[in-house]
């Protein structure tokens, strides 16, 4: 029961709460005519407090008189309004009040007065006003006439490029203090058309209600003017120099006298001269920024990815070239190019977008790489790149996922195939048992080294067919020895030539004469046995102490018969 | 006396070539076996130590063995370190080139890795021919062909014929054997490859070049020439440029 009691309690604090606590909306803004005034002049200050809120707590409204002013009055005075707003389908009364508060003030000296904002307590909270520096000039100082209309107009570059869009803003309204009965816009209408011949024209606002939004109250040189602003967007085409204005507008103003009525006025505008230069290629003209990414950096074989390439800045973006993606990793689409403009700070953003497709076309760690646009930056005066980011992606093999599909097959000779596929899709295990060692029996050295032991085995024979070479060679001009031994009647050289020419036709040495006759008169070789009882002759004389003379005498044909023998067959026989 | 000198010829000739491994075979045995006992047991790390152990005695040494390489490169993988993976199936493949299972895994971590090069390729077709195992049988058959010849010179066979056919063949297989050292010089030589270390690019001249292409990790790449810290390798066609040698890991004896 307690319990119940207290929720409802609850509920209806809850709503009555709801009902009570409603949100005060208001703003708060100090008005003058003019800050520049003369000392006898009273200065009028209009402090208005406007929006949905309750009049009645406003409490403590006060400005203070300080040595440099004098405040003579504050009279309030309040409107109030009632207009149905739509809000999410439902019908709502909402209340305007303004409530307004003119002050009037007297200043006691010349010079600037920093007048300090005055303030009110709303439902126990302070609020204050600005403060305004007020120009109090001597009664006998001029004070300089300011135009009752103004109206400037100004283009925010002096030097253009082709291409590179520049903004014209133009302001123009009457000063508070004046009232005017007709406004007649004269050339402005025509601003539009003229501008045509050099450049492409875009206003910003287009209606009305655009222009009624751009209103505002300005402080020009101590007196408030109510401005509206115009912006054209243009875009130079030709290479030249342009005014543009002076632009002049008709208006009325009215003047407390019956009998003049309405004054018929005109404002002027100021002049700009602008250059407008062309560049030799065809390039985008501004200052742009550059920003690149992926939407994957880990991919399956096969398988997509988006390249995206936003470039954004402020200029004819419309000139930057596509670039073409090329890379044998990839295969590349042609990108899809959107343009988009923004209004950001008041200014015109352009921006593109490419939006390239690769799909990878080999496995592992592969670079995007970087892409460049050209464009002239008018900030440096020069052409510029802009670089895109390198990605590194990973491609995986699509199998790595499905496990059924066969891999990549892999040859390692033309005969035989490894197929990677299920079965052989893990790595093979590691060898066990026993290391076995492999080292190069004959390494670069031990082969020099080899070849020299061969060549010393064989040394002997190799000598020894070296020393029967330059035998052989003594052989065929053993006929001048065998003279020489002859003529000298020498034994030993007569037996050294035979036993050399036995060598070279049998290959045997040491060969006793008697065996080697007893062997020539078995196969009769004639000539070989006459040498041999020649010598044999010889050595008998020689060993009896004969005189050999008569030897020599009988055996006279001793030099033919070494001739025949050395070109004799029978060697063969024995 | 002139046998005598000949025989004790050959013996040195034996001694020098084919000492064995002596003391550290039964070490080094001890160490792989311990490796592979790491490697069953998941502690890969300790396991590469051991390996590395192993690796580095023998390579003091003027030795080599695929096993260890082959254990070291499956290791290696379950380490995610795929480039060491491949550079050592890569190593255990030039001194045994007939395993099958290297032949495998080879092919298994390429795919890994994404070299889309065939292993069809003209190396692996000179390996068979041109390596280590063929290079030593054909030499023990040359030591047996001379040592044939001499005992037949020596003990005077009293068949002359067979004597004149065995001298004329070891003679003619000698000429052989010199030819093919040349051309398994010149192979090693010239047929020198790589594993890039890392993603890199490669540039048209060693010093100041321009971008050519990029180049990525664990690809298998041909060095042909070499200036003074670069090397310029080639993948394929296409992929040729200088790279610093610093990013390559070379595979070679």
């Amino acid at each position: 029961m307690v319990k119940r009691l207290f929720v409802n309690l609850l509920i209806f604090l809850l709503f009555f709460n709801y009902t009570l606590i409603k949100a005060d909306f208001f703003s708060y803004e100090l008005y003058y005519n003019k800050r520049i005034i003369k000392k006898s002049e009273p200065f009028i200050l209009q402090a208005e407090i406007k929006g949905d809120f309750d009049p009645e707590k406003i409490e403590e409204f006060n400005l203070p008189s300080t040595n440099y002013y004098r405040v003579l009055s504050i009279e309030p005075s309040i409107s109030k309004s009632y207009s149905i707003v739509v809000i999410n389908g439902k019908k709502q009364t909402q209340r305007n009040i303004s409530l307004t508060y003119y002050i009037s003030i007297i200043f006691l000296d010349t010079g600037v007065v920093h007048l300090k904002g005055p303030s009110f307590i709303y439902k126990g909270k302070r609020y204050k006003f600005k403060d305004i520096d007020v120009i109090v000039k001597g009664n006998n100082q001029n004070i300089t006439k300011t135009p009752t209309f103004y109206f400037h107009i100004s283009l925010d570059k002096k030097k253009l490029y082709v291409g590179e869009y520049a903004e014209l803003t133009i302001k123009f309204g009457p000063r508070n203090d004046i009232t005017i009965t007709r406004i007649d816009l004269g050339n402005l209408d025509s601003l539009e058309y003229n501008l045509k011949k050099v450049f492409l024209v875009k206003p910003l606002f287009k209606d009305n209600k655009d222009i009624e939004k751009t209103k505002k109250k300005v402080d020009i040189n101590g007196y408030m003017y109510t401005i509206y602003t115009l912006k054209y967007i243009l875009y130079p085409i030709k290479d030249t120099t342009v005014y543009i204005g002076p632009l002049f507008i008709r208006y009325a103003q009215l003047v407390n006298n019956l009998w003049i009525g309405d004054i018929n006025r005109v404002a002027r505008s100021n002049k700009i001269k602008v250059y407008v230069k062309s560049l030799k290629e065809e390039l985008p003209v501004g200052v742009y920024t550059i920003s690149s990414n992926i939407d994957k950096h880990e991919v399956n074989l096969g398988e997509g990815l988006t390249l995206t390439i936003k470039i954004s800045g402020y200029g004819n973006i419309r000139l930057l070239k596509k670039q073409e993606l090329q890379d044998d990793n990839f295969q590349v689409f042609p990108p899809e190019v959107d343009y988009s403009t923004i209004e950001e700070n008041g200014r015109l953003k352009s921006i593109v977008t490419f939006k390239y497709l690769l799909i990878p076309k080999y496995i592992g760690k592969i670079k995007i790489p970087s892409l460049s646009f050209l464009y002239y930056n008018t900030q440096k005066e020069k052409i510029d790149t802009l670089k895109t980011k390198s990605f590194n992606i990973v491609v995986k093999s699509a199998s790595d996922n499905d496990s059924n599909k066969a891999l990549t097959t892999i040859t390692y000779s033309k005969k035989r195939k490894v197929f990677l596929n299920n079965k052989d899709n893990y790595l093979q295990y590691i060898k066990k048992g026993d290391i076995d060692i492999e080292y190069l029996y004959l390494s670069n050295r031990k082969i020099i080294f080899f070849l020299l032991l061969l060549l010393m085995l064989n040394f002997y024979d190799i000598f020894y067919m070296i020393v029967l070479y330059y035998k052989n060679k003594l052989l065929g001009s053993y006929t001048l020895r065998l003279k020489k031994a002859l003529i000298d009647k020498n034994l030993s050289d007569i037996e050294k030539i035979l036993y050399e020419i036995v060598y070279k036709k049998i290959g045997k040495r040491n060969i006793p004469i008697d065996i080697l006759r007893e062997k020539a008169e078995k196969v009769n070789f004639v000539e070989l046995s006459y040498i041999l009882s020649f010598i044999e002759e010889l050595n008998k004389a020689k060993y009896i102490g004969e005189n050999i003379d008569d030897i020599f005498k009988s055996y006279k044909d001793i030099e033919k018969m070494f001739n025949k023998i050395v070109s004799s067959k029978k060697w063969k026989e024995l | 006396m002139e046998r005598v000198i000949k025989i004790l010829g050959i013996i040195i000739v034996f001694l020098v070539n084919f000492y064995s491994l002596s003391f550290t075979e039964e070490e080094i045995n001890l160490l792989f076996k311990q490796a592979n006992k790491y490697y069953d047991n998941a502690k890969y790390d300790s396991a590469l130590v051991y390996y590395s152990k192993v690796d580095s005695i023998l390579s003091a040494s003027g030795k080599y063995s695929y096993k260890l390489y082959y254990n070291m490169a499956n290791t290696y993988y379950k380490e995610n370190d795929y480039v060491s993976s491949i550079y050592f199936l890569e190593k255990a493949f030039l001194i045994n080139p007939y395993d099958n299972d290297i032949i495998t895994n080879i092919a298994f971590v390429k795919s890994k890795i994404g070299d889309q090069r065939d292993l069809n390729d003209y190396f692996y077709f000179y390996i068979k021919i041109f390596n280590i195992k063929v290079y030593n049988s054909i030499i023990i058959l040359l030591f047996i062909f001379i040592l044939v010849t001499l005992i037949l010179r020596f003990f005077k066979s009293k068949k002359k014929s067979i004597y004149k056919i065995v001298y004329t063949i070891t003679i003619i297989y000698l000429f052989s054997f010199l030819i093919y050292t040349i051309i398994y010089l010149y192979f090693y030589k010239n047929f020198k490859y790589a594993i890039v270390k890392e993603d890199t690019s490669l540039y048209s001249e060693p010093f100041n070049g321009k971008y050519v292409s990029n180049i990525y990790k664990g690809y298998k790449v041909r060095i042909l020439k070499r200036n003074g810290k670069f090397l310029f390798i080639n993948y394929n066609k296409k992929i040729s440029g200088w790279i610093e040698s610093d990013r390559l890991l070379l595979i070679n004896f």
